[in-house]
């Protein structure tokens, strides 16, 4: 899903940068005021292991293989703010390293993958989470999430594309959307057994669940 | 993993290697915005850009075979378009076809765009490759600093590249170990001990972090990184990004 240069018309990635500019840079203030400055080769490992996990290639029936975007796994594990921040840095280094996406999309692609895949996968957990409680709410919150995170940032990406007149709008939207529906799917499943095992193992490492944790120790004779 | 394949050619001296990051950086940038600004109907224009790249990558002394082979990635956007193709309207109908109560036509507008996208992404991926092979990872992120990019960024992504690495391999060894005890199983199965050796990674990975910011506070790091070699411009630089501008505002300009 990285668009590469040439694709977005001069006007739409001069608007995806202004946007994905100024949210990021929110990002960048809020979480250094959040998590001073120390916490930084954390959310460097934090944006290794989001690469990292997207070069695991999962099997997939029929012999095929298949990875997964992160997106929510980044929101659920770190939070909107941080996990924007992640995300951003992830695909910077793509696209200046490993050329996924270019340098001129670049803005479009953290506006689909870091900041339309984050903020929609993050609300969709969170609502899900506070409706059905801790146990049940978790699992099924992560598997909506992932889906709506990956689906929404292809139809942003189609829509980008449509925007700038490279593909016509009855053939990019439900293409994208059709084949990420599906993607999405596996996404899910995924992203429910990787969340799952860490809920687990160490239940206290969540994003919300360190939020918790954090307002309960500040609470006078906790 | 994906090596950094351009890791080899760093090690060469060439006229382009000896360039301040941050000349290189802009005069890519630059030459990547004049691409993508440019009319895809304007053919000899995406020659003349293709005769600098050549230039550059001549200059540099990398294998033009390694930047033709990398900049391949492209490919799943080229079939997106290409699916698109018989969809456009347009006014000079080349070739029609009606199938059912859909009408198919390739027109030259629909072939314009095509071209015109797949041509500016294979021009900008190489001019990112050569500046790749050509500058090492730390004086790339120096530039960047330097272009007012915020510093909790340019550090996070320090820290990233660092511990790339280090994961993927960890990464790998879990893998060699899961393939050398099950194989032949059910492919779910698989899926859930993948998944579970992707959970296992975040945990060592939120624990490396605690434990290398110790290890960097134990040797006295207070927030900034202070590193001994400064980035400095020479005459060469400002002919570089002189001649490199000159040239791909030409071609903009006056074709």
């Amino acid at each position: 899903m990285h668009i590469p240069d040439g694709f977005l018309s001069p006007a739409v990635c001069v608007f995806t940068w202004a946007v994905s500019a100024l949210v990021v840079g929110c990002c960048v203030k809020k979480t250094s005021a959040e998590l001073d400055e120390k916490m930084i080769p954390r959310m460097g490992l934090m944006a290794a292991y989001i690469f990292t996990a997207q070069l695991i290639t999962f099997p997939v029936p029929g012999g095929t293989s298949g990875h997964i975007l992160g997106a929510a796994l980044a929101a659920i594990l770190l939070g909107p703010c941080a996990g924007i921040l992640v995300m951003a840095v992830v695909l910077t280094a793509q696209c200046l390293l490993f050329h996924d996406g270019g340098l001129s999309t670049l803005g479009a692609n953290i506006f689909n993958m870091g900041i339309v895949g984050i903020t929609s996968g993050f609300l969709v957990f969170e609502a899900i989470r506070r409706m059905a409680g801790n146990g049940a709410g978790i699992t099924a919150g992560t598997a909506a999430s992932s889906w709506i995170s990956v689906v929404l940032a292809s139809v942003t990406c189609a829509l980008e594309l449509v925007w700038s007149c490279t593909s016509p709008c009855h053939v990019a939207v439900p293409v994208m959307a059709v084949s990420n529906a599906i993607a999405g799917l596996f996404e899910a499943f995924i992203t429910c057994l990787i969340v799952n095992f860490i809920v687990k193992v160490r239940p206290d490492i969540l994003y919300n669940t360190r939020q918790h944790l954090k307002r309960a120790s500040l609470e006078p004779g906790t | 993993m994906r090596q950094l394949f351009t890791e080899s050619y760093l090690a060469r001296d060439s006229l382009m290697h000896t360039r301040d990051p941050r000349i290189k950086t802009a005069g890519i940038v630059l030459f990547t915005l004049f691409v993508i600004i440019t009319d895809p109907g304007s053919f000899q224009a995406f020659w003349l850009y293709g005769a600098i790249l050549l230039a550059l990558i001549i200059l540099s002394k990398i294998p033009a075979g390694i930047v033709l082979a990398r900049s391949l990635v492209i490919v799943p956007f080229v079939v997106l378009i290409a699916l698109s193709i018989p969809f456009f309207h347009g006014v000079h109908v080349l070739w029609k076809h009606q199938t059912g109560g859909i009408e198919l036509k390739i027109t030259q507008e629909g072939l314009l765009i095509a071209w015109g996208c797949i041509i500016k992404a294979y021009l900008s991926t190489s001019a990112l490759i050569i500046l790749i092979c050509t500058t090492t990872t730390p004086s790339i992120l120096k530039a960047l600093e330097s272009f007012r990019i915020p510093r909790l960024f340019v550090m996070v992504l320090s820290f990233m590249i660092r511990y790339i690495h280090v994961l993927a391999d960890e990464m790998g060894k879990m893998i060699q170990g899961k393939r050398s005890r099950s194989a032949g199983k059910h492919w779910l199965i698989d899926v859930k001990v993948m998944s579970c050796i992707a959970g296992v990674l975040f945990l060592r990975s939120f624990e490396k972090g605690e434990m290398v910011h110790n290890a960097m506070s134990a040797r006295g790091y207070s927030g900034t990184i202070h590193t001994l070699d400064e980035l400095s411009m020479d005459t060469g630089d400002f002919i570089f990004i002189g001649i490199l501008s000159l040239a791909s505002g030409g071609v903009y300009f006056l074709t």
